[in-house]
């Protein structure tokens, strides 16, 4: 006899409803890993790395044509996977900056109605951080130009710089003693010369005059920045890119050697003296120079050349972890082409692993997503970074501007050179700074298992994921290693193994499903 | 009275002679090296470089100690000499923020390279016996502790205290795929006699300024190299012997090295070197 209780039904069903609704999940998971996974083959690799690698792309550096063109390349895929542009774009322009130094400075001071003129070279130079900018007035000593609270220590505390041009020395008191007040025989940061510019124009300054400490320098020639313009041999290619900063404020900064010492304080001699008394007393007691009047131009040009990132939002699908972000990241450029090359040489560095391959892998992840029938709940950031092999500028530019809150970014997955070596092993960098982010790789690494190793320390400012560490964003650098093809002409698409490649993607899409998912916030160890 | 005024005239006289007689005490300088013969000195190296980019220092101080042998392989009728130059021992210590350490360059010791020398100390010529492949620390120290010279340039005339002579040089020498032309005007002044290292000694003083240019290829980047120096320095000479036996000096030398190709850069470097030189054997 078989007897059945209406509560024993009640029971059934809401098993079987349970067991749906566990399969249903399944399901959705499966078809998850099935219509994303998938997608992701050695051949979509392919298609990418050789696109991106080719000889067209000239080596896609930073800034050029070619990597404008890679730019659109990457856009419209972005488009086409149904990412959503920022700011009505899936470019984020940034400037690059050249320094370089144009014609006419003029330095001269002016004492008892006697002027004496100064030469460019011999006895001053302009130092790249200057301005582009004249200013003339009454001059004054201000020691070190330091202001530290922490060592008690202030060469603007009985001091008027409103309005005035500032003598500063190089460096800081006690340089090479290692019982400085300061940290020893280590520079601190009061040290650096952007620092004290800033001090300089926080304190009213309009100009500031470094001289070198002669206690500790044999020589006080001026070097300030090694122009071109100045030197017999260095060309004009040599002078560094930089990010632009337009929010940076500046005044005219120049290194003044010998004839201005003598000039103002009558000998070195005499120079040496004010400067064994400010490092013995720690305190700025001559700084009166008021019936010097001094006028400066400093011709600073900063040739601005445009190029842009290229970003492509995935929008959340839950209405609350939707405002928080995942970015997935590589850089697409590379390093161009060789100049001066043979006939017949080949001079393109394709720069296939270095990094067609991550930059890659970001397209391909997007492309998964795009299949997948549900939708993270966490937004994800896919952004291809330009000028990382000039200074990381890209991802400076991104963490300077963020198209979205960096507060609301929880992660950071950076990949960069994942096509070569072992096919079964993977470095992470990243492990000790973020191990709860290193910990779901693990987790996620089962699936399809990478040997995965972490020795690569040294790399943490490698690439573009430090700007965002930098940021107190976890990361991780997913990072196949260094080969004989690094940074070379042959670094071509023959060399990639896309097996690998695509099984980093695979991974990639399994991290990042599982953070954007996660209802959760991940540890960063800044130290 | 008279005798006291008599003694006091013959003791200034005497000193008049005495110093005279020194003045007047003339050296042939010459190095009389010994076929067969080993010569070893030990060399320490303290060197501080401060790079500079965008404001911003970067320090990076170190020592080179090292142990170089001279074996004298020939000697011609007139003096001039051919040696086999190596080391036996060479250890590059540096310290920068976040990095110290210590290199035993095993690369370079016991290669050997041939040079031939006037009696005076004239490089007349050298060739690499053993190839060397310098890189990394090796290559900092060899731009650092290689401004020291093996010999210098006696001059061929006799000579007393305070006697000068000057020697102007050009080295172009190979390097990464390019080439580093160095160009110094040294000063020597003979500063009389003194003891060292157990030797009866000469000390000669110099001061030279060092102009240095040249141009070479590194990882398909150019690279550029530009600079001034300025050395003082002593040298201390056995005469009787012909050999030098201790040299001390100070380099300081403002460069700067520029890049162009994957990456422009220019990067401007102070760099200072105190080397000790003994002999040991």
């Amino acid at each position: 006899m078989h007897i059945i209780s209406l509560r024993n039904v009640r029971q059934s069903l809401l098993l079987i409803v349970g067991w749906l609704l566990l399969s249903c999940s399944n399901i959705s998971y499966k078809s998850y890993s099935k219509a994303g996974e998938t997608s992701i083959t050695p051949a979509l690799m392919k298609h990418y790395i050789s696109y991106l690698a080719s000889d067209s792309m000239k080596g896609r550096n930073t800034p050029g044509p070619e990597l404008d063109s890679a730019a659109s390349f990457i856009s419209a895929e972005f488009k086409r996977f149904g990412l959503k542009p920022l700011n009505g774009s899936f470019k984020q322009n940034f400037n690059i900056c050249v320094t370089d130094l144009g014609d006419n400075n003029v330095f001269y001071i002016e004492h008892n109605g006697v002027q004496t003129n100064f030469k460019i070279k011999d006895d001053f130079v302009p130092f790249e951080i200057s301005s582009g900018s004249s200013c003339e007035g009454q001059l004054v000593f201000a020691g070190y130009g330091i202001t530290a609270a922490e060592y008690n220590y202030d060469d603007y505390k009985c001091l008027d710089a409103r309005g005035k041009i500032v003598i500063v020395f190089r460096h800081e008191p006690g340089q090479n003693d290692t019982l400085s007040v300061f940290k020893g025989a280590d520079d601190t940061k009061y040290s650096n010369l952007k620092f004290k510019m800033a001090n300089a124009i926080k304190h009213g300054a309009i100009g500031m005059l470094v001289i070198t400490e002669p206690l500790n320098y044999n020589s006080i020639r001026p070097r300030g920045f090694p122009w071109p313009s100045l030197s017999k041999i260095i060309p004009r290619e040599a002078l560094p890119l930089n990010l632009c900063d337009e929010k940076e404020e500046s005044i005219p900064v120049i290194h003044a050697g010998e004839a201005f010492v003598n000039a103002v304080f009558t000998s070195v001699d005499s120079l040496k003296q004010i400067q064994k008394n400010l490092d013995k007393v720690l305190e700025n007691k001559y700084s009166d120079l008021s019936s010097f009047y001094v006028f400066l131009k400093t011709n600073i040009l900063r040739i601005q050349k445009p190029t842009q990132n290229v970003a492509g939002l995935l929008p959340g699908s839950d209405s609350v972890l939707r405002n928080e972000t995942l970015v997935i990241g590589g850089h697409y450029d590379h390093v161009g082409v060789k100049k001066d090359h043979k006939v017949g040489e080949d001079y393109i560095f394709n720069g296939a692993d270095d990094n067609a391959s991550g930059t890659s892998v970001v397209l391909a992840v997007a492309a998964a997503f795009s299949k997948m029938p549900l939708k993270p709940e966490r937004s994800i950031l896919f952004i291809a970074f330009a000028g990382e092999e000039k200074g990381l500028f890209g991802s400076k530019a991104y963490t300077n501007n963020p198209l979205l809150p960096l507060k609301n970014t929880v992660a950071m997955l950076n990949l960069d050179m994942v096509g070569r070596n072992s096919t079964d092993s993977l470095c992470l960098i990243g492990n000790r700074q973020s191990p709860d982010i290193a910990s779901i790789v693990r987790t996620e690494n089962k699936a399809e298992p990478f040997t995965l190793f972490y020795e690569k320390e040294n790399l943490l400012g490698g690439s573009d994921h430090y700007n965002f560490y930098q940021c107190g964003i976890p990361f991780i650098f997913f990072f196949s290693g260094f080969h004989s093809d690094y940074h070379k002409v042959s670094d071509n698409p023959d060399k990639i193994n896309f097996d690998k490649t695509a099984k980093v993607a695979r991974l990639v899409l399994r991290v990042a499903w599982h953070i954007a998912n996660q209802d959760k916030h991940y540890k960063i160890i800044r130290k | 009275m008279k005798t006291s005024i008599s003694k006091s005239i013959l003791l200034l006289f005497s000193i008049f002679l005495f110093s005279n007689l020194l003045a007047q005490e003339s050296y042939v300088l010459q190095y009389k090296y010994l076929k067969g013969s080993t010569y070893r000195y030990k060399s320490v190296a303290n060197f501080s470089s401060t790079q500079e980019m965008a404001g911003q220092e970067m320090k990076v101080t170190g020592s080179t100690e090292s142990v170089s042998r001279i074996d004298i392989d020939k000697v011609a009728a007139n003096g001039d000499f051919t040696i086999i130059y190596s080391y036996d021992d060479m250890k590059v210590t540096t310290k920068a923020a976040g990095y110290d350490t210590t290199m035993v360059q095993k690369e370079l010791i016991g290669k050997r390279t041939k040079y031939i020398f006037s009696n005076l100390g004239k490089e007349l010529s050298s060739f690499a016996i053993d190839s060397i492949k310098i890189g990394g620390e090796a290559m900092g120290m060899d731009l650092g502790s290689g401004t020291n010279q093996k010999f210098n340039e006696l001059p061929g005339n006799k000579l007393s205290v305070g006697g000068k002579w000057s020697v102007n040089k050009q080295d172009t020498v190979a390097i990464g795929g390019g080439s580093m032309l160095t160009k110094a005007s040294v000063e020597y002044v003979l500063v009389g006699k003194e003891m060292k290292n157990g030797h009866n000694c000469l000390r000669i003083d110099y001061t030279s300024k060092l102009e240095m240019g040249g141009k070479m290829n590194q990882m398909g980047m150019d690279m550029f190299i530009e600079g001034t120096g300025n050395t003082k320095g002593s040298v201390w000479f056995d005469q009787a012997k012909g050999i030098w036996i201790s040299d001390e000096s100070e380099v300081d030398t403002d460069m700067t090295i520029a890049m162009t190709g994957q990456m422009a850069m220019t990067i401007p470097m102070t760099q200072k070197v105190k080397t000790v030189q003994n002999i040991i054997e």
